[in-house]
């Protein structure tokens, strides 16, 4: 009897990997694993494939300093020894932070934390105003179709701030499998209204922070 | 141009990843003291990266303390108009440095259809597209792959041409280019000197000269040139460079897996195949370089996947005891082996049951021919019986989709053997029907894909000409009458391409300005259907005064001197005629392996040509 440990990973993911898509993850993580040699387990049946799960998709352009990624192993193995064999083969754009056995499970989730880079110190001032409107309204794509909602009760938390001649603001939003918010909704609003209509010059990044459940607790 | 900036842009378009480099095996170098070389796929990042002659090359070049070989593709439509938009001129994706600051251009022509994307990627490096534009020694602009043994069709634009296997001349170029820029050489003493390395084709380094019919006169070579330039090759495969480790890209290309090369070259020559001829004389790695490069790669790469690669593998000497050693390395580290390239003959039930313990997918055989008379005519040695055999073998073991390939427009073709295409369908279905252990509710199909036939340089069949467009379509339409069963699928290429693929496979350096004009008419990405624009072809052999069908339905004499008369690839003309007589009596001719035809690949004193065989007399 194979005795099967659940590992997770928590990971920083930057740099050119933000062209990753989510699917192109799986293949990735999937030859990085093989490449440790560590005992991966792999799924039965037909086609057998190693076993990879992501916590929650990152959008694609999307950088992040908290990424989390579960697999599991055949033969008890030194979360110590996982950590080393990872670091070994990963490119440097992916940081790994540490292996873990899993606390929470995914579902869990209750939000996410975004913090986006404008390169434009004078948006400032126009995305505080936008934010502080009763109402933001737009429309997101559902599986019933396109509907319009109200983003304002959405923003969990929010922050503007001046950071070295660009504008810093940070959104917590709703995450996880019943309600998910993707940070683009809002910045699309912001680059519509607080731009002139000049956005295809205004340069942003965004970094997902960080994932936490109901009671605000870092997931892991 | 800032990051930023350039992140954005890549977010604007289809699969950023394309463009973006760093992929897991990519080779950054310090840009101090090196010769640059810029490897050139002229083509999308999904098709290039699956080649394996560029992986080659790259990870070879690399090897060199004193080069830095970065990889350069097409971009794709979208991306190109941001990149004009923004002054974005093309880069190579490991610096992202344009395509200017090198010393070489190296460009991989594997098929026609991919002239314009040349042109393209040196518009939009800003980098003039003729040859006798460019007048300092960089950017030096060179081409090989198979493509090349006609190089003449792009003669105008390329300033010289690697002939044949390049993992030895691409270095003896190299040496000569980093002593000529030391001793600050022009470009036109660089080619003088570089056209006396044997396999390197200087085009310009040649006047040619015409009869008033059109056709060629001769080539006159010109400052020392050689009079024929001779194809190169690897002599012995285990001591060749093969890369331990491959790029690994992050997004999805065409050929996604780990590439083993089991031998070069093909014992069989059918009359059509331009790779049977052009890469002769075979041959093969022993059983441990299989393995231990294999095993290399697996490794390097974490491919769960990995393919052998070759003209036809079960030809391999050794084909079960290297399969059997293999598989227990694959099996055990979770690869999946896949054999492509498998022929009907030799295809035994040992060899199924191998390849079906990894992954049991559909079977893909290629008669070519629909009648004996035919298959014998094209030199395909393969009956009947030993495709039903075959067929037999693959539904006794639970398959259930075979597809086959055919061709249509052979030379000495009549429509006795395209009905013999629908005729051989029905019955290998019949077969199925007739195997008792079938699997109860399961239903068949079978896959017939046709192709255009095109005559190519280097075949026997290089002196006939191609059918007419109408032809072929006729031909079409009578292999889809004749099929019966609801089972049976016929899919076949459009013939518009094959025209143009005819003209230049076959064609000569007046055609450079027919390239030049469809380029700058908006010819680009012309194998991709949806960019491909047969008018402005069309309309460019008419502006530039040239007749298309001269090039492709002409029956070529065996006496007429040939674009291609000034490559020399070891296989002589005599055996190409004796060849093309033998196909019309329906004669067919042995392989390698079986008996020596005298080629003439024996002047390459290697592989096969020096096993001990009965050598023909004929």
């Amino acid at each position: 009897m194979v005795e099967i440990t659940d590992i997770r990973i928590i990971y920083k993911k930057l740099g050119k990997m933000k062209f990753v898509s989510h699917l192109d993850m799986n293949r990735f993580f999937t030859r990085m694993l093989r490449k440790t040699k560590l005992p991966i387990w792999y799924t039965e049946g037909f086609n057998k494939r190693v076993y990879v799960n992501f916590a929650l998709p990152l959008s694609l352009g999307y950088e992040s300093l908290y990424e989390v990624m579960d697999f599991r192993i055949t033969q008890n193995t030194e979360l110590s020894v996982i950590e080393e064999k990872l670091k070994e083969v990963l490119p440097e754009s992916i940081v790994l932070i540490k292996a873990v056995y899993p606390k929470m499970k995914s579902k869990e989730i209750a939000s996410a934390v975004y913090n986006i880079k404008f390169y434009d110190v004078n948006l400032t001032e126009s995305i505080k105003k936008l934010l502080e409107q009763e109402q933001l309204l737009t429309l997101k794509k559902t599986k019933k179709g396109i509907k319009e909602i109200d983003l304002k009760p959405n923003i969990l938390k929010y922050e503007v701030n001046k950071e070295n001649g660009n504008t810093v603001l940070m959104l917590k939003l709703p995450a996880g499998n019943t309600l998910n918010i993707n940070p683009s909704l809002i910045t699309d609003i912001i680059l519509k209204e607080c731009a002139d209509g000049s956005n295809n010059d205004i340069c942003y990044s965004v970094t997902r922070t960080v994932l936490l459940n109901e009671k605000d607790e870092v997931f892991i | 141009m800032e990051e930023r900036k350039f992140e954005q842009l890549l977010l604007s378009v289809q699969k950023p990843g394309r463009y973006s480099g760093g992929e897991d095996g990519s080779i950054i170098k310090d840009k101090e003291n090196k010769i640059r070389f810029a490897m050139c796929f002229p083509d999308t990042y999904e098709i290039g990266m699956s080649h394996l002659g560029v992986k080659i090359l790259y990870s070879l070049l690399n090897s060199r303390e004193d080069v830095w070989c970065e990889r350069v593709y097409a971009p794709w439509i979208d991306f190109e108009e941001v990149m004009i938009k923004n002054n974005i001129p093309l880069f190579a994706l490991e610096s992202r440095d344009e395509l200017k600051k090198f010393d070489i251009i190296g460009f991989s022509i594997l098929y026609e259809m991919c002239f314009t994307n040349i042109l393209n990627i040196l518009k939009l490096s800003n980098i003039p597209l003729l040859s006798k534009e460019r007048t300092s020694l960089s950017p030096l602009v060179v081409a090989g792959g198979p493509c090349t043994c006609n190089s003449e069709p792009m003669a105008d634009f390329i300033d010289l041409f690697m002939i044949g296997e390049g993992e030895e001349v691409i270095n003896e170029l190299i040496d000569l280019y980093k002593e000529s820029k030391k001793s600050n050489l022009s470009k036109e003493e660089f080619l003088i000197k570089a056209a006396k390395i044997e396999g390197i084709y200087v085009p310009s380094l040649y006047e040619a000269e015409y009869n008033e019919n059109g056709t060629v006169k001769r080539y006159i070579p010109k400052n020392g040139a050689p009079k024929t330039v001779k194809k190169r090759i690897i002599k012995n495969m285990d001591e060749s460079y093969y890369p331990k480790k491959f790029v690994v890209p992050y997004t999805e290309i065409v050929h996604d897996r780990a590439v083993e090369e089991i031998f070069r070259g093909c014992i069989r020559g059918c009359r059509f195949c331009q790779a049977g001829f052009i890469y002769r004389p075979v041959r093969e790695k022993s059983i441990d370089t299989v393995l231990e490069q294999s095993k290399a790669l697996c490794e390097s790469t974490g491919y769960e996947e990995m393919s052998l690669l070759s003209l036809s593998t079960s030809d391999y000497s050794n084909i079960e005891c290297m399969l059997e050693k293999l598989l227990e390395y694959t099996d055990k580290n979770q690869i999946s082996l896949s054999l492509p390239s498998l022929r009907i003959d030799n295809f035994s039930k040992e060899l199924v049951e191998k390849v079906s313990t990894v992954r049991k997918t559909g079977l893909t055989f290629a008669p070519e021919a629909g009648t004996q008379r035919l298959r014998n005519v094209i030199n395909k040695n393969i009956n009947e019986e030993e495709i039903f055999k075959a067929c037999k073998t693959a539904f006794g073991q639970g398959y259930l989709n075979v597809k086959l390939y055919f061709m249509l427009g052979l030379p000495f073709e009549t429509d006795e053997d395209i009905i013999g295409i629908a005729k051989l369908g029905e019955e290998i279905l019949n077969l199925y029907y007739k195997n008792e252990n079938r699997p109860k509710g399961k239903s068949p199909s079978i896959t017939i894909s046709v192709s255009c036939f095109i005559p190519k340089p280097f075949t026997p069949f290089q002196f006939h000409p191609q059918n007419t467009e109408a032809e072929l379509i006729r031909k079409q339409e009578l292999l889809v009458k004749s099929v019966k069963s609801k089972k049976i699928n016929v899919k076949w290429h459009d013939s518009s391409t094959s025209f143009l693929e005819a003209i230049f496979a076959k064609g000569d350096r007046r055609l450079g300005k027919v390239i030049l004009n469809a380029f700058n008419h908006g010819a680009k990405m012309d194998s991709w259907g949806e960019c491909f624009n047969k008018e402005i072809w069309l309309n460019a052999f008419k502006e530039e005064n040239i007749n298309p069908d001269f090039y492709a339905y002409r029956e070529i004499d065996y006496n007429e001197v040939l674009p291609w008369d000034v490559i020399d690839i070891g296989v002589k003309k005599e055996f190409l005629i004796s060849e093309n007589e033998k196909a019309k009596q329906a004669l067919t001719t042995k392989n390698c392996k079986e008996k020596c035809s005298d080629c003439g690949a024996l002047c390459y004193k290697s592989g096969i040509c020096l096993n001990k065989r009965t050598k023909s007399n004929t």
